[in-house]
């Protein structure tokens, strides 16, 4: 079969190399032109226009979709002319990784990046009607897909060619050698890249210095999508780092991570004061300036992963590429900074907040909180260049700072989600502590709990009871509603179910905000309750940490060409867990741990097979990890109500631009 | 009311300015490098960045390494107890953070070691 291919693979390679450039390119120019007629169009309010950017944009983006199809082709075939795919696969990588291949270095990363920015830009754009602001929309995400495509185009080609092909190519590094691989990259990458939609809906707002309710509501779905991926992307992180890297954690506070949960943070925010704005239409200055800055944020976040130039354990080959982002941040916080001071006073609604005691007050702490945690984690990720600005020596801190400052704030946060969903709008006067009975009996009884199993640390004293508050509290709000619908007429079930669809979004909104506390108390019970012991055992030997008792039952070591694998089996009771971990020899000797987990609802035993290459012994490393399998069972329900309360409502859609310019052109043909 | 806003900016803003502020001051290590810490001993806890050498020792099951770091031409031994990261092998960098005792021997509390993204196999020599 390679005989029989062998004489006509060079015309092949030659094509897709060639094809995935020239449709960058194509790409590039196309979504120029995009850029340019949607800001004409904006200004003249010429619909036709407008429509002809926004077809550009579409094909601009089909452009980027035919350049990822080669790259990927060029993986499936094993086409090592192309530099990237030799130095990110071999003929041995299995076919699903060839596609994690393609997102696990500098360049193919990029082009995925664009891909998202490209084809969520354009979804994004489907149907909108009116002018001005889609085609102000459209002239923002055309620049920012013009400018990734130059990087892709000129600065870090993904499609740098060898003018001689090796035999095999270099293969994909071991650790990312799992089926996380395969989801957890995708989805931050495309979370990061997906700021950019709402950011552009923002700055066509401003650019227009008009919003109505319906544009308000598209901004805030593409911010919750944005939100929904990183939400996942982040979760999906923790739990690769907890499942394949074998430290027992699943969040280190380095500043990759860090960047990750900045855009995170301020959309959060948004998210919460954007309902001030639909209600009270307060805040559109500050809400405008939060989706802004998780924009800024997400490209601040790009460039510190992609320049090196703060020390992280996932740190990228140092590239040309940082200069760039620098200059993409640099133009946004300018540009839209002059635009927010610019319409700043057209904004301003006549309205106040009446009383800290209501809703609005509540989204407003909730805000400062969670503007102060994004500064907090900022400050911590860049300490290293301020530091060095200052005094000349780079400072860093770890995660006992991240801990002692983001502990306190999270407190306060979920404090707020126990009381804010209770209070009403505007002012909740005399009367404010009977909505809040609820979660105050939750805590009260969460603190009993606690005492009575013998809890004497201060910390998980106060953090307890809170939590239980913040759950007692998401739970009423479904108890209330079945109440409703049981005091409707009819069968109770159905009409819960009416009454849950037709208020999507606010019960998605409570499921978030469950999985929100039972996440926490995966994240506290971990964090309080962490054991770990060490040892070296012979067979027979046994160890124990917690109330279990581990027994070394065998090793194994198999050797598979340049590979050794290592076993471990151990005995728990009757059941058998084993832990592996494989050397590579092809790769210097580096290494990858299979971590033998053994769940239950309320704790991990979690067992790590150290490098320890001794004959008949194995080296252990045991973690008990109270409470994580709440952490993944929380994020499945935030990304549940994310999914249920951005799912489409049944409304009918206004008349789209196309419907409009098609009768407005019809309307002119006739009367001539 | 405008007041009240102002207020409670201000509060939320101290409170935050005050937990960072303190907990910089108490958790903030200084990046040192390899020929800093060989001339000077007594310094307290540092970061370093190192190139790891071909001298890789596991004592203890695994549970112990030691190792030359080097960067920039100069160079100290390592002593490092705790597990190692699955990417650790001679030739990467690790940053360790801990000091240098009075032998000379730089004993390291944590060993991080860079993720090359450029997950590229080891050059042959």
């Amino acid at each position: 079969m390679p005989l029989a291919l062998h004489g006509r693979r060079p015309q092949v390679i030659v094509l897709l190399a060639q094809a995935g450039a020239g449709a960058l390119l194509a790409g590039l120019a196309l979504a120029a032109f995009a850029a340019l007629l949607s800001f004409w169009a904006g200004s003249r309010e010429e619909v036709l226009l407008a429509l002809v950017g926004r077809r550009a944009l579409w094909a601009a983006a089909a452009a980027v979709l035919a350049a990822s199809l080669c790259l990927e082709a060029g993986f499936l075939t094993h086409d090592f002319s192309i530099l990237f795919v030799a130095t990110h696969s071999d003929l041995a990588t299995p076919v699903p990784l060839l596609a994690a291949a393609f997102y696990s270095g500098q360049e193919g990363s990029l082009l995925y990046w664009t891909l998202v920015l490209a084809v969520l830009g354009s979804i994004s754009l489907v149907g909108l009607g009116g002018a001005r602001l889609p085609a102000y929309a459209t002239g923002v995400l055309a620049t920012l897909l013009a400018f990734f495509l130059i990087v892709l185009s000129f600065v870090a080609p993904p499609f740098a060619t060898l003018a001689l092909a090796p035999p095999d190519g270099l293969g994909l590094n071991p650790i990312l050698r799992d089926g996380g691989m395969l989801i957890h990259p995708p989805f931050l990458l495309a979370g990061f890249s997906s700021f950019a939609v709402p950011f552009s809906f923002a700055i066509a707002s401003l650019l227009a210095g008009r919003v109505d309710a319906a544009w308000i509501a598209q901004t805030r779905r593409l911010a919750l999508l944005a939100w929904g991926l990183q939400s996942a992307g982040l979760t999906l992180g923790m739990w690769w780092a907890y499942h394949v890297l074998g430290w027992g954690g699943y969040w280190g506070w380095d500043p990759v991570e860090n960047v990750a949960l900045l855009p995170w943070l301020a959309t959060t925010a948004y998210l919460h004061s954007a309902q001030v704005q639909e209600r009270r239409g307060m805040l559109q200055t500050w809400n405008f300036g939060l989706v802004i800055l998780a924009y800024c944020l997400a490209v601040f976040g790009t460039f510190v992963v992609r320049s090196g130039i703060i020390q992280s354990v996932h740190s990228f080959a140092l590239s040309s590429i940082g200069p760039w982002f620098l200059f993409l941040l640099a133009a946004l916080v300018i540009v839209s900074g002059f635009l927010l001071a610019l319409r700043a006073p057209q904004l301003r609604s006549g309205r106040q907040v009446e009383s800290a005691l209501s809703r609005e007050g509540v989204f407003l702490l909730q805000n400062l909180l969670f503007l102060g945690l994004a500064f907090a984690v900022f400050w911590g990720t860049v300490l290293p260049l301020v530091s060095d600005l200052v005094t000349g020596r780079q400072a860093v801190v770890g995660p006992a700072f991240y801990e002692r400052v983001t502990g306190p704030l999270f407190l306060a946060i979920l404090a707020l989600l126990a009381a804010g969903p209770l209070l009403p709008w505007r002012r909740a006067g005399r009367a404010w502590l009977r909505p809040l009975r609820v979660p105050l009996l939750a805590a009260a009884g969460g603190l009993a709990a606690l005492l009575a199993a013998g809890v004497r640390d201060a910390a998980p004293l106060i953090t307890g009871p809170v939590l239980c508050a913040a759950a007692a509290t998401s739970i009423w709000e479904y108890v209330r509603g079945a109440r409703f619908a049981r005091s409707l007429p009819g069968a109770w079930l159905p009409a819960a179910a009416r009454l849950a669809s037709r208020n999507r979004r606010r019960y998605g909104a409570y499921l978030a905000h469950l999985g929100i506390v039972v996440a926490a108390i995966g994240f506290a019970g971990s964090h309080f309750w962490q054991q770990e012991t060490q040892a070296v055992l012979g067979t027979g030997q046994a160890l124990s940490i917690g109330h279990y008792q581990l027994t070394l039952a065998g090793t194994e070591t198999t050797q598979d060409g340049s590979r050794t694998e290592y076993r471990a089996t151990f005995l728990l009771g009757g059941e058998r867990l084993e832990a592996r971990r494989t050397v590579y020899g092809d790769f210097g000797g580096q290494s990858s741990t299979l971590v033998a987990i053994r769940s239950t609802p309320f704790e991990d035993l979690y067992v790590v097979l150290a490098d320890g290459r001794v004959p008949g012994q194995a080296t252990v490393v045991v973690f008990v990890n109270p409470l994580v399998p709440w952490i993944w069972t929380g994020a499945a329900l935030l990304i549940l109500g994310t999914l249920l309360g951005s799912w489409p409502g049944g409304t009918r859609r206004p008349e789209s631009a196309t419907q409009v310019a098609r009768r407005s052109v019809l309307a002119t043909g006739n009367g001539r | 009311m405008i007041f009240k806003i102002a207020g409670l900016v201000l509060v939320v803003g101290a409170c935050v300015g005050y937990l960072v502020y303190s907990a910089t001051g108490t958790s903030a290590e200084y990046y040192r490098t390899v020929a800093e810490l060989r001339s000077d001993h007594t310094s307290g806890d540092a970061r370093v960045l190192g190139t790891v050498q071909d001298d890789v020792q596991r004592l203890d099951g695994g549970l112990e390494v030691r190792f030359t770091a080097t960067d920039s031409g100069a160079s100290m031994p390592v002593d490092y107890r705790g597990q190692l990261p699955d990417i650790f092998r001679p030739g990467i960098q690790v940053v360790v953070e801990g000091r240098m005792n009075a032998d000379g021997v730089f004993v390291a509390r944590t060993l991080l070691a860079k993720c090359p993204s450029r997950f590229t196999a080891a050059a042959p020599k």
